[in-house]
């Protein structure tokens, strides 16, 4: 071995030294950087050189620069980022129709339906006077109010929760756009490689990956060439440096839908901001928001059945108090037409479900759209186009061809709170006698609708309005609670994984700084060293 | 690491702060259903009670005003009854003097004018004795202009009720017929008294509350109930159907010094005395029920006020306890926070 063997030597130890603060430098530079897991120089010997006396090393190389990463830990952080996603998406939506029921804070429909209610027996006390009619008058009002912007809101939740889903949806494309991209240069940067050389790189994806899991579920699999395939609701996001484009489509219901490839994946979605979203939209509209929708629908039934029975201080009677229900119909079909009356007229007679009527070769079926289950007694038949099919208190007809795919819905509750109104405008045609020839103090009327409060409501399940409102209020409390409850786990969780990835692959600044040092330290002594080999051949050049 | 776990303890802490400063700022440890749903759900029950327990009370305030003007009024036609019969008394036997005659007889008209008004009386502008016709004066004036006849009952016999409980109805009123009228049972009833003079006087009832009056020899006696007059000049007949109509013809026998018609209403105004004795029993039981009630209401609604407070209200010692708890905790992560952070190697290297 020859005495220029030292300055290779030397040289190894500048190059690997000044290797090492380069990543370390990186390592600080990147110290707060999202994402960035800590990289480290993986140093070796050199081939050593076999002599006689044994073999000599020949300085040292830098064998890699590797990424301090632990794909399970990763994995289980998509994981969590997905349910976190969730939990939060349904914990603000609740929080939001919380408000609308605060009955702590004041607000809510319990303290206007009593009011209400007391009112009628303030006309009972004095069914001559035209204060207390006024009074009522205006009670009614504020309870129309009061409903009408609790529907308001909850509309509102619904659409705003509809317009995140359209919202992340894009982002979602965006990021698969983004992971594309990067599986592409992934895939240049390793090409011909077995080691995954494309630290920076993948780092970014996993970022991009963690964004992408707070928004949808999905699974993944890398291919041998380090690209990886994005799997949502069963059907391929991201193939490569491919993406197919996630969309959204209106339903029957006026809601969003996802579709990915051409096929329907709504309900293949478990996790993300996207399913918690779409489970609290759901969860809204068939639960609170009916449910506040059939209340004001009985309420309207109940009051108006005995006011149309009693007579105004004008003699007048057969008014409704309210504005009468109105029933809704909502065609799904390209080619027919429906249409709906209540049939008797009778409001009594009116029972408050709804329906969902369905076809399947050339017959026809009636469900409860809530419960999904079929009428009793059962609604079936040969489907005639222009033929009557008969409802509880509701004919419908039905004209034009219809497929298997086509579906109708026939509620008498859904414009329940949207048309509610007070009917009566005159205060002495309130209707508190049950009598014409015993105005005006006859307070009959009055007394039973003020007794309404106490009454069962077959429409109810036999509860009163107090307790069925009881109930709305419960159940929304119980949702933002478990949602609340979830989120809090979920953020918990989170952290802990996040603590755990820091652990592994965060930068710490105090480490970083030893390591300068040392590999400072190390430069000089190379530095050194190739002084000391120059100083030899200057003594041998001397001879 | 070290950077986002103080991150997450100070912004944890400062969450549970602000909870604990929004329970003592609106003093309830509920203020949103979430919050407690088991409990709020108790709350407006409790709310629900005591808001209608309210509205019963404001009825039966209503109720008690009525009932307490009809007793007054009530108490005034007893007086005036007492009056009358004072009159009968004194007049029974015949009145020789002209003056003292024509007093009486004024007197009678007076009597007859205040009964008038008292049946006649309003409060709150409507009339206490109409029955449901509470607009409509219940008795006619003397004069009428159109016809029915004077003191003629206009109202009817309905019954106003208010809702002083969950399934309980008061009647607040007492109609004209109950207060100014008497029946003798179902129509043809007779009733035979002979009066002081030894003329018999049969009373017989009528449609509706009229009371046919017919004044007999005493020979006469033996005739069949019901039996139309049968033209003897002795005969005399006469009807009443109020105490009103009663006065009137009262005041017009002793300005006659017609003592057979005198003695011949000294039975119905017993009856009417009586009658009215039993309406006012009957106002003064409405009125102690209703003041039971009243006072059992508030002890319901006090109940259910402080059950609301001990499920609603934050126990503020412990709120302002648990505040101050925080507050140290928040203080000493702070400090730490700034000891933790401001150490680094780097500080130390030159």
């Amino acid at each position: 071995m020859s005495l220029f063997g030292l300055f290779d030597i030397g040289k190894t130890a500048l190059f690997a030294s000044q290797t090492a603060l380069t990543v370390s430098s990186n390592n600080i530079a990147n110290v707060n950087t999202p994402g960035y897991s800590r990289q480290e120089v993986v140093l070796s010997i050199a081939n050593p050189v076999a002599t006689a006396v044994g073999s000599i090393g020949r300085g040292v190389t830098v064998e890699s620069i590797k990424r301090n990463y632990d794909s399970f830990i990763q994995s289980q952080l998509m994981g969590q980022e997905q349910s976190q996603g969730k939990s939060a998406a349904m914990d603000d939506a609740w929080g939001q129709v919380e408000q609308v029921f605060n009955e702590a804070g004041g607000i809510g429909l319990s303290s206007p339906m009593a009011e209400f209610f007391n009112a009628w027996s303030d006309v009972a006390d004095n069914p001559d006077s035209s204060t207390p009619r006024t009074v009522l008058l205006q009670k009614a009002g504020a309870l129309v109010t009061s409903a009408r912007g609790m529907e308001r809101s909850m509309l509102s939740t619904v659409n705003s929760a509809n317009a995140g889903i359209v919202d992340s949806v894009r982002q979602v494309n965006t990021l698969a756009t983004n992971i594309a991209d990067l599986n592409q240069q992934i895939m240049q940067v390793e090409a011909g490689s077995n080691t995954e050389k494309a630290n920076d790189l993948r780092d970014q994806r996993d970022a991009k990956l963690n964004e992408l899991a707070s928004l949808v579920d999905f699974s993944s699999f890398q291919d041998s060439n380090g690209s990886l395939t994005i799997i949502v609701g069963m059907r391929n996001l991201v193939a490569g440096d491919r993406t197919s484009v996630l969309s959204t489509t209106l339903n029957n219901e006026g809601s969003r839908d996802l579709s990915l490839d051409g096929m329907n994946i709504t309900s293949n979605i478990q996790k993300g901001r996207i399913s918690g979203l779409i489970d609290a939209r759901n969860d809204i509209q068939s639960g609170a928001l009916t449910g506040l929708r059939k209340l004001v629908a009985s309420v309207t039934q109940e009051v108006n059945i005995l006011h149309a029975s009693g007579f105004g201080l004008d003699a007048s009677t057969g008014n409704d108090f309210f504005n009468p229900l109105q029933l809704t119909t909502t065609n799904n079909s390209a080619g027919a037409g429906i249409t709906a009356v209540k049939n008797p007229p009778d409001p009594a007679l009116l029972p408050l479900d709804e329906y969902k009527i369905t076809f399947s070769a050339g017959n026809y079926t009636v469900t409860n759209k809530q419960t999904g289950s079929p009428l009793i007694p059962p609604v079936f038949g040969l489907y005639v186009s222009g033929g009557t099919i008969s409802l509880p208190g509701i004919d419908v007809v039905i004209t034009g061809p219809v497929t298997a795919a086509d579906s109708f819905i026939v509620s008498p509750i859904t414009s329940a709170v949207s048309g509610f109104g007070v009917a009566v405008s005159d205060p002495r045609s309130v209707a508190a006698s049950s009598t014409l020839g015993e105005l005006p103090g006859n307070n009959v009327n009055a007394l039973q609708i003020a007794r309404l409060t106490a009454a069962a409501v077959n429409n109810l399940g036999n509860s009163t309005f107090s307790d069925y409102y009881g109930g709305l209020v419960s159940t929304v409390g119980v949702k933002k609670q478990a949602a609340s409850d979830s989120l809090t786990f979920d953020n918990n969780l989170l952290t802990a994984l996040k603590n755990r990835r820091e652990a592994l692959s965060g930068v710490s600044l105090d480490e970083e700084a030893t390591n300068l040092i040392r590999y400072q330290r190390s430069y000089q002594a190379g530095a050194r060293m190739i002084t000391v080999a120059d100083e030899l051949i200057q003594t041998v050049l001397n001879l | 690491m070290i950077y986002d776990q103080l991150a997450n303890s100070l912004s944890r802490n400062q969450e549970t702060y602000g909870g604990l400063n929004e329970r003592l700022s609106t003093g309830k440890k509920i203020n949103k259903p979430s919050d407690d749903v088991f409990g709020m759900m108790r709350a407006m029950d409790y709310r629900v009670s005591i808001n209608s327990n309210d509205q019963f009370q404001r009825n039966i305030d209503e109720g008690s005003l009525r009932l307490n003007l009809t007793d007054t009024t009530m108490k005034s036609v007893s007086d005036t009854l007492a009056s009358v019969r004072q009159l009968i008394a004194f007049s029974a036997s015949g009145v020789s003097d002209p003056i003292l005659q024509s007093t009486y007889s004024t007197n009678a008209v007076q009597l007859r004018d205040n009964l008038l008004s008292f049946a006649n009386a309003r409060g709150a502008g409507q009339y206490l004795f109409s029955g449901y016709r509470m607009d409509v004066q219940p008795y006619t004036d003397p004069v009428p202009v159109p016809p029915p006849a004077a003191y003629t009952y206009q109202g009817d016999t309905g019954v106003m009720n208010v809702q002083i409980d969950q399934s309980q109805v008061m009647p607040i009123n007492i109609t004209g017929n109950e207060a100014f009228s008497y029946t003798l049972g179902a129509p043809g009833t007779t009733e035979v008294k002979q009066i002081s003079n030894g003329m018999m006087v049969h009373y017989t009832q009528g449609a509706g509350t009229t009371i046919n009056v017919e004044i007999r020899q005493a020979d006469d006696v033996q005739r069949l109930p019901g039996h139309p007059p049968d033209g003897f000049p002795d005969d005399d007949t006469f009807s009443f159907s109020n105490v009103l109509q009663m006065t009137d013809v009262l005041s017009s026998a002793i300005s006659t010094n017609n003592i057979s018609r005198i003695n011949a209403l000294v039975s119905p105004f017993d009856k009417m005395s009586t009658q009215a004795m039993t309406v006012q029993a009957e106002i003064g039981s409405r009125l102690s029920q209703l003041n039971a009630q009243s006072d059992r209401l508030k002890n319901v609604t006090n109940t259910l006020q402080n059950s609301l407070s001990v499920v609603e209200d934050a126990d503020m010692t412990q709120t302002a306890v648990e505040l101050n708890k925080t507050d140290v905790t928040l203080q000493a992560l702070r400090a730490s926070a700034a000891r933790i952070l401001s150490q680094s190697l780097l500080d130390f290297l030159k």
